[in-house]
C-alpha cells in the first residue's frame, strides 16, 4: 500500500492468475478491497478457475502471454481501472508452465518464461513503481539433501544446470537473480517467496500431481497412482496457507529478502493416498509407477524466517486440506476433467 | 572463386571483437569465413583493425540481445549465407568489465538470456554446431586446492551484486542444456578460467594488467590476500586453441574445463613482471573485499583426454607477451 492511499482501491497484477494458486490469489485479494487484473494464457491454467470472478466489477481477465512485450494501457477492458493515474502498486508474478507430465512440452516456454517473462514484468515494475512479489519455488535449492535437512533461505542451493530439468530448475534460480539485480539498479521492491509443495482444489488433474488425481480415483473407485514407490515422502502445503504467505510477503517491509512458505511435516505419499482412500470410503488401492523428472521428492522448508517476520505459519491440517479439496471435487466432479492429457 | 565456395566454411563469432574473441578470429580467419559480431559494449575495433582488410573476414555490429537476421547484412553476400549457411557458431558475447561492472548488469542479465536465445536461434535456422563461452564462476568461490571437475555441484550465491554475471552463466548453460534437448544438435560448452594476454582490457582492473602497468610506472603493486594467496593463469592463445578443438569434438562431447591446472602463488607472478620489466616497484598486501573470491583451480583430464589439450604457453613467455602489449598499448587510449 501507499504510504499515502488517493485511491480507493489498490490496483494488483496478478500473472498466472488463471492457475490453481493465483485463482485463489484473485479471490483474496478481491475480498481484501483490491482492483485485480489477472493476466494468464491458459498454457498450464484454465479459465474455469476463474469463472466465478469474471462478474466481479473489480476483476479484469486478460490473455495475454507475458513472454510476448504487452501495455496494459492498451486494453479497452481495463480503462475503468484508469491505470494511467492510478498506476499499478503491486505485481503478483506466478505465472510460469507448471505440468509433470508434460513438462518436455513446455521446455521452451518455462526458459521465456524465467527469462523474458521475468524482464517484462520487471520492466513493468520500474514504469509503475510496482512492489513484485515473485512466486519462486523450493527446487532453487536443488534436490532434497541427503542428510535431510529444511533449507534455509540463506543457502546457496545446487542445482544442476545441465539436468533435463533445467529450463525450470536453473530457470527459476535466474529469475530470482533477475529480481535482484533489477532492486540493484532500479531499486524495484521485489518480494520472493520460495513455495514448497502445495495442493488444493483445482490443481490439474491427471497431469501426474498425484493428490488430486488420488481423490478423484477413489471418488471412482479407480486405482491410485504414485510415481515412485513406498519410500516416496513429501510435505504437502493447503493452497490457501501459501495465499495468506504472499499477502503477508507483500505487505512486509522492504528488504525482507526471500521467504519459505510450505509445510514442514514430512509425510510418505502413499499414507496420503490411504487417508484419501479412508476419507471417501472407496474401494480403491493403491498402485506404483516409474516416477516422473518433474514430480521428485523435493526438500522441507526451514519455517523459522515466516515465523519470525511474518507470523506466517501453515495452519490447515492435511486431513482438513484433504476434506476440502474431496467436497471440491465431489461438487464439481461433473465439470472436472474436461482438460485432460 | 566459386568454386572454393564451400572449401571455406562460415563461422559467425559473437564477442569477436573482444580480448579472447578477436584472437578466435585471427585464428579462425585462416581456414574459415568469419562473421564477427559485437557492439563494442566492452570490447574495442582496435582488437581486429589488422582483421577488417582481410577478405574472409566481416564485422557486423549489432547488439546480440536484439534478433540478429544475418541475411539483412548485404556485406555478407560475398559468403552465401543465404545458399552455405553458418556450419559453427562461436558465442563469446557478454559484456565483462571488472571496473564497471555495475553499469552494465541489465545488459549482462538479457545478454545470458535474450542473447544466448538469439544466437541459439540462429543455429536452429543453420542447423549450426554452437560452441558457449561459459565461465568458472559458476563453480563458485575456491573453497581449497583441490580442482573442480565438469561433474561437480556448483555452490553459489545468485543473489549478490554478481548474480548477473555469476547466474547468469549457469542459465546460460540451461538454455544450450534445453535446446539440445528439443532440438537435438550439437553445443558445446567451454567453461573457461582465468585467462590473461595481449588485448586484455589494460585500465579495467583486472589483475595482471594492473600489475604489470603498475611495475611498468614503478608503483607499488598491490596483491589483495597474502604470500600465500594462489590463481590459475591461462594465456589466451591456449584457450583459443582449446576451443577450436572444442569445437570440432563429435556431438556427444558437450562440456569441458579450459584452463590453467598450475596453481600459481599471486606474489610470485609480481616478482615474475618486476624481473622482467626490470622495475622498482615493491609489493604490498591488502586484505581481500566482500566479493574478491578467487575461482577454483580446474581439474582438465577431460580436455586432455578428450582434446589432447594442454595449456602450453609457460608462465614467464605469456607475461613477457603480455608486458610488450602493455607498453605498446598503455599510452594509446583505443577504447
Amino acid at each position: 500500500m501507499p504510504a499515502i492511499p488517493i485511491f480507493d482501491k489498490t490496483n494488483v497484477l496478478v500473472t498466472g492468475g488463471a492457475g490453481f494458486i493465483g485463482s485463489f490469489l484473485c479471490e483474496k485479494l478481491l475480498a481484501a478491497n483490491a482492483r485485480v487484473i489477472c493476466a494468464d494464457n491458459f498454457l498450464t491454467s484454465q479459465e474455469s478457475n476463474i469463472d466465478q470472478l469474471l462478474k466481479n466489477a473489480d476483476f479484469e481477465f486478460i490473455r495475454q502471454d507475458i513472454n510476448a512485450p504487452f501495455d496494459l494501457e492498451a486494453f479497452p477492458e481495463l480503462a475503468r481501472f484508469k491505470l494511467k493515474f492510478q498506476g499499478i502498486q503491486e505485481i503478483y508474478h506466478l505465472a510460469c508452465p507448471t505440468s509433470p507430465k508434460k513438462f518436455d512440452q513446455f521446455k521452451m516456454q518455462s526458459l521465456y518464461a524465467n527469462s523474458v517473462g521475468m524482464k517484462n514484468i520487471l520492466d513493468m515494475a520500474v514504469k509503475y513503481k510496482a512492489k513484485v512479489l515473485h512466486a519462486s519455488t523450493s527446487v532453487v535449492y536443488g534436490p532434497r539433501p541427503a542428510d535431510g535437512h529444511p533449507f534455509r533461505e540463506e543457502e546457496y542451493g545446487a542445482v544442476d544446470m545441465l539436468s533435463p530439468r533445467s529450463c525450470y530448475d536453473e530457470g527459476k534460480r535466474f529469475a530470482e537473480t533477475c529480481c535482484a539485480t533489477y532492486a540493484q539498479v532500479h531499486g524495484v521492491d521485489v518480494r520472493l517467496a520460495r513455495i514448497f509443495r502445495t495442493y488444493g482444489p483445482r490443481m490439474p488433474l491427471y497431469d501426474g500431481h498425484m493428490v488430486p488425481d488420488f481423490i478423484m480415483n477413489a471418488l471412482d473407485n479407480k486405482d491410485l497412482v504414485i510415481y515412485g514407490d513406498e519410500t516416496f515422502r513429501t510435505s504437502l502445503m493447503y493452497v490457501s496457507d501459501v495465499v495468506d504467505g504472499m499477502i503477508k510477503l507483500m505487505a512486509a517491509p522492504v528488504g525482507t529478502g526471500p521467504v519459505n512458505f510450505g509445510s514442514d511435516l514430512d509425510v510418505p505419499i502413499v499414507d496420503v493416498a490411504q487417508r484419501i482412500i479412508e476419507m471417501t470410503g472407496s474401494s480403491s488401492k493403491v498402485t506404483f509407477q516409474p516416477p516422473l523428472l518433474f514430480m521428485s521428492e523435493l526438500g522441507l522448508p526451514d519455517l523459522t524466517k515466516a515465523k519470525d517476520k511474518l507470523s506466517w505459519l501453515p495452519l490447515v491440517g492435511l486431513d482438513d486440506g484433504l476434506k476440502k479439496a474431496i467436497d471440491y471435487t465431489v461438487a464439481h466432479k461433473g465439470l472436472l476433467g474436461f482438460k485432460v492429457g | 572463386m566459386p568454386e572454393q565456395l564451400f572449401e571455406r566454411r562460415n563461422v559467425l563469432v559473437t564477442g569477436g571483437a573482444g580480448f579472447i574473441g578477436s584472437q578466435l578470429c585471427d585464428r579462425l580467419v585462416r581456414e574459415a569465413n568469419v562473421i564477427c559480431v559485437d557492439n563494442f559494449i566492452t570490447s574495442g575495433v582496435a582488437n581486429i583493425d589488422h582483421l577488417l582488410q582481410d577478405p574472409n573476414f566481416e564485422f557486423i555490429n549489432h547488439d546480440i540481445t536484439k534478433p540478429l537476421d544475418l541475411l539483412a547484412f548485404t556485406e555478407l553476400e560475398r559468403f552465401k549465407v543465404r545458399f552455405q549457411g553458418i556450419q559453427e557458431i562461436y558465442h563469446l558475447a557478454c559484456p565483462i568489465s571488472k571496473r564497471h561492472f555495475d553499469d552494465f548488469k541489465i545488459a549482462t542479465i538479457l545478454t545470458n538470456s535474450i542473447g544466448v536465445k538469439n544466437v541459439l536461434d540462429i543455429a536452429v535456422a543453420n542447423r549450426a554446431k554452437v560452441l558457449y563461452a561459459s565461465s568458472s564462476v559458476l563453480y563458485g568461490p575456491r573453497r581449497d586446492a583441490t580442482p573442480v571437475r565438469e561433474t561437480d555441484e556448483c555452490h553459489l550465491d545468485h543473489l549478490t551484486t554478481r548474480g548477473a554475471y555469476d547466474e547468469g552463466k549457469r542459465f546460460s548453460e540451461a538454455i544450450l542444456q534445453t535446446y539440445a534437448d528439443v532440438y537435438g544438435f550439437d553445443v558445446k560448452i567451454a567453461r573457461i578460467f582465468r585467462t590473461y594476454g595481449p588485448r586484455m582490457k589494460i585500465f579495467d582492473g583486472n589483475l595482471i594488467p594492473d600489475m604489470v602497468l603498475s611495475a611498468l610506472e614503478n608503483k607499488d603493486i598491490t596483491l589483495t590476500g597474502d604470500e600465500e594467496t594462489r590463481i590459475s593463469l591461462a594465456f589466451v592463445s591456449d584457450i583459443v586453441d582449446g576451443l577450436v578443438r572444442l569445437m570440432a569434438t563429435p556431438i556427444d562431447v558437450t562440456l569441458l574445463n579450459l584452463g590453467s591446472d598450475a596453481d600459481q602463488r599471486l606474489v610470485s607472478v609480481a616478482q615474475k613482471i618486476i624481473e622482467i620489466t626490470g622495475s622498482a616497484s615493491r609489493i604490498r598486501f591488502e586484505p581481500p573485499g566482500p566479493y574478491a573470491t578467487e575461482a577454483p583451480l580446474p581439474d582438465i583430464a577431460r580436455a586432455r583426454e578428450i582434446l589432447g589439450w594442454i595449456p602450453m604457453v609457460r608462465l614467464d613467455d605469456g607475461l613477457r607477451r603480455m608486458i610488450e602489449y602493455a607498453k605498446s598499448h598503455r599510452h594509446l587510449i583505443t577504447f
